[in-house]
């Protein structure tokens, strides 16, 4: 029962977040220089010629001539009514436009993921075992540059090493699975430094901990202790790890996304951005947020069943 | 009676940063069946190093000489596969502090379940009833209960016990303690002397017994042996080593007890690293002799069954 109410209680917290976020988002983008609907004309018309009666009639007819809080307003009573609005540019629903683009950013973050956990993981244990070996001091090496070279620059030598040199992947745009193959694997190394040392360090920590003497008193072999002790021991700063990855692989797909072509979510919104379609800043960084917000509460509740020192913590509160 | 258990010239050194530690030098000792030894000294003389050494649980930089037969098996020569197979189920090792020891994120009942099945290949079923009739005759009152806690949902004495019973589990018939009853207040460290006593009376076992409370070593011990910077300075049967102390240092130690008015032994425990010539306490001793800065002492045998290490008695 008690269990319950916290995750409600953490749930409403998670929303209120998201709402200020987005809030906050809209807000910064609406006190920026440009009018939506003269940036709108301009796009459409191409920019030549614009009537300053046409732009106002436009601002009319979309509604952004209300001021900051009346149009947040607007927004706020149809969210509550499940309704997301239409975006300026398209005159689709927002909601519309989230679903048809969902489906190659979560392929895209699931790929990554995969992709950084399974390198991560395997070269940490390997670097622990082989440790201060040449192995570990390479991985080591590799871990520290790669930790400073950012996404979008390690994106660009990608391209010109598979797609230009090598021609092994289509430049950018959509051409199914192929296409994600290039910007998963870009995300993936990004993310994978630092699950190969929290891996490491896990690990290395776990060997010398007392509990481990134990079970070599015990009698226990090298890797029943490792698989049935060590392993689960160090799942929990896994879990919180690659949970921080795919939060951060919301925010940073929004630009490989722009870089590769991708048709995802994060490509359009910086569309958007562009044009101040506020109905889409909203909606898009709403759930954006809330999903940051919902994946950290999931990665506490995994803890939270992971280890029991944490429940006691939680008892005791 | 053949031993059990004996250690000749043994000798364990680590390679650290900041030198060769000889936390264990030359100690010979005899081990009968049945027979508990209680090994004391102060914190740091290598007794704990001592303990770890017979079954090779030491640190990797640790390097240790001489020899160590067990049953009339050298264990210095095992494998770490053959040696895997006498930890627990020939000789148990109870770790020094039980906070610790035990896995955070798993619970007793599997932590003490997990070394029956290792020791007698029974089913999971067999081996929770196994693991609540040790619990049972350890006196926890609710087994069942208990088996579903977490370590840091138990007390500090609840943890020792769960670490005594996992060492009952093999049914060994050696055992070593390390300060099992370290950071114990008096009520419970009563009960953990009480599970030792029902451990040693439920296997048979022989035992050595690694502590710095010479009280507990009194009451649980039928030999004790007394390490210094070391060495085993002196080693006699429990109540003689009480009436007739011959080192000046268990002199000290007994003087230091809380019952004989806590007078402390001056000066601080020499380095391993830097071990003094002579006789190794000679710093703090006060019938120190010219002799003794530049003679390092022998074992010798004033009585039957006692031993010492001093230039006074050669």
């Amino acid at each position: 029962m008690k269990k319950a109410t916290t995750i409600l209680k953490r749930i409403i917290v998670a929303i209120l977040t998201a709402l200020f976020v987005s809030f906050a988002a809209y807000a910064l983008l609406y006190f920026s220089p440009g009018d939506p609907a003269e940036l709108l004309l301009m796009e459409m018309t191409g920019g030549s010629g614009l009537q300053m009666s046409v732009v106002k009639e436009y601002a009319e007819i979309l509604g952004t001539n209300k001021g900051l809080l009346p149009m947040y307003k607007n927004w706020f009573v149809k969210m509550v009514h499940m309704d997301l609005g239409t975006s300026y540019r398209t005159g689709r629903p927002v909601w519309y436009e989230f679903r048809i683009r969902f489906a190659t950013s979560l392929s895209l973050a699931v790929m990554t993921s995969v992709i950084s956990m399974v390198l991560g993981v395997s070269m940490g244990m390997l670097s622990a075992k082989y440790k201060n070996k040449f192995f570990d001091k390479f991985t080591r090496m590799l871990c520290a540059i790669n930790m400073s070279i950012p996404s979008f620059w390690l994106a660009i030598v990608f391209m010109w090493v598979f797609v230009i040199k090598l021609k092994l992947a289509p430049m950018s745009g959509d051409m199914g699975f192929r296409s994600l193959i290039l910007p998963s694997c870009v995300m993936g190394l990004t993310g994978c430094s630092g699950l190969i040392r929290i891996t490491r360090i896990g690990i290395l920590e776990n060997l010398n901990a007392e509990y481990v003497l134990t079970l070599r008193a015990k009698g226990l072999s090298e890797s029943a202790r490792f698989r049935k002790h060590i392993l689960r021991n160090i799942s929990l700063s896994i879990v919180t790890m690659v949970t921080q990855n795919v939060v951060s692989l919301i925010g940073g797909s929004i630009i490989i996304e722009n870089i590769f072509g991708l048709p995802g979510v994060g490509n359009y919104l910086i569309r958007s951005i562009q044009v101040k379609d506020f109905p889409v800043i909203l909606g898009f960084v709403f759930i954006m947020s809330l999903t940051v917000v919902i994946l950290n509460l999931i990665s506490e509740l995994v803890s939270y069943a992971l280890d029991p020192r944490i429940r006691m913590e939680v008892y005791e509160k | 009676m053949d031993s059990i258990l004996t250690l000749k010239n043994v000798s364990t050194t680590f390679n650290s940063r900041d030198g060769y530690v000889k936390a264990v030098s030359g100690v010979d000792l005899d081990i009968a069946p049945g027979e508990i030894v209680g090994l004391v000294g102060e914190t740091g003389c290598g007794k704990s190093v001592l303990g770890q050494t017979i079954l090779r649980l030491t640190p990797s930089n640790a390097v240790t000489e001489g020899s160590i037969v067990f049953n009339g098996e050298e264990l210095t020569g095992l494998t770490e596969e053959q040696l895997q197979e006498i930890r627990g189920r020939r000789i148990a090792y109870i770790n020094q502090n039980p906070s610790e020891s035990l896995d955070p994120v798993m619970n007793v009942g599997n932590q003490v379940m997990e070394s029956i099945i290792l020791y007698e290949k029974i089913s999971k079923k067999a081996a929770r009833e196994k693991a609540k009739e040790i619990l049972k005759s350890l006196s926890f009152e609710d087994p069942e209960t208990i088996m579903t806690k977490y370590p840091v949902e138990l007390s500090g004495g609840m943890k020792q016990r769960i670490m005594v019973a996992m060492a009952m589990c093999g049914r060994p018939p050696f055992m070593i303690a390390d300060e099992p009853t370290k950071g114990l207040d008096a009520l419970i460290r009563g009960q953990v002397i009480d599970s030792l006593c029902r451990f040693i009376d439920y296997t048979h076992c022989a035992g050595l017994i690694i502590t710095h409370d010479l009280k507990f070593a009194r009451v649980i011990c039928d030999r004790i042996a007394l390490m210094y910077a070391g060495e085993i300075v002196e080693i006699a049967p429990k109540d003689e080593l009480f009436t007739k102390p011959l080192h000046p240092y268990l002199d000290g130690l007994i003087a230091s007890m809380p019952q004989n008015g806590m007078k402390v032994i001056e000066g601080m425990p020499c380095s391993l690293i830097d071990l003094p010539s002579g006789c190794r306490f000679h710093e703090r001793c006060r019938y120190c002799t010219k002799q003794c800065e530049q003679i390092h002492p022998s074992m010798v045998k004033p009585s039957v069954g006692h031993e010492v290490r001093c230039n006074r008695y050669d």
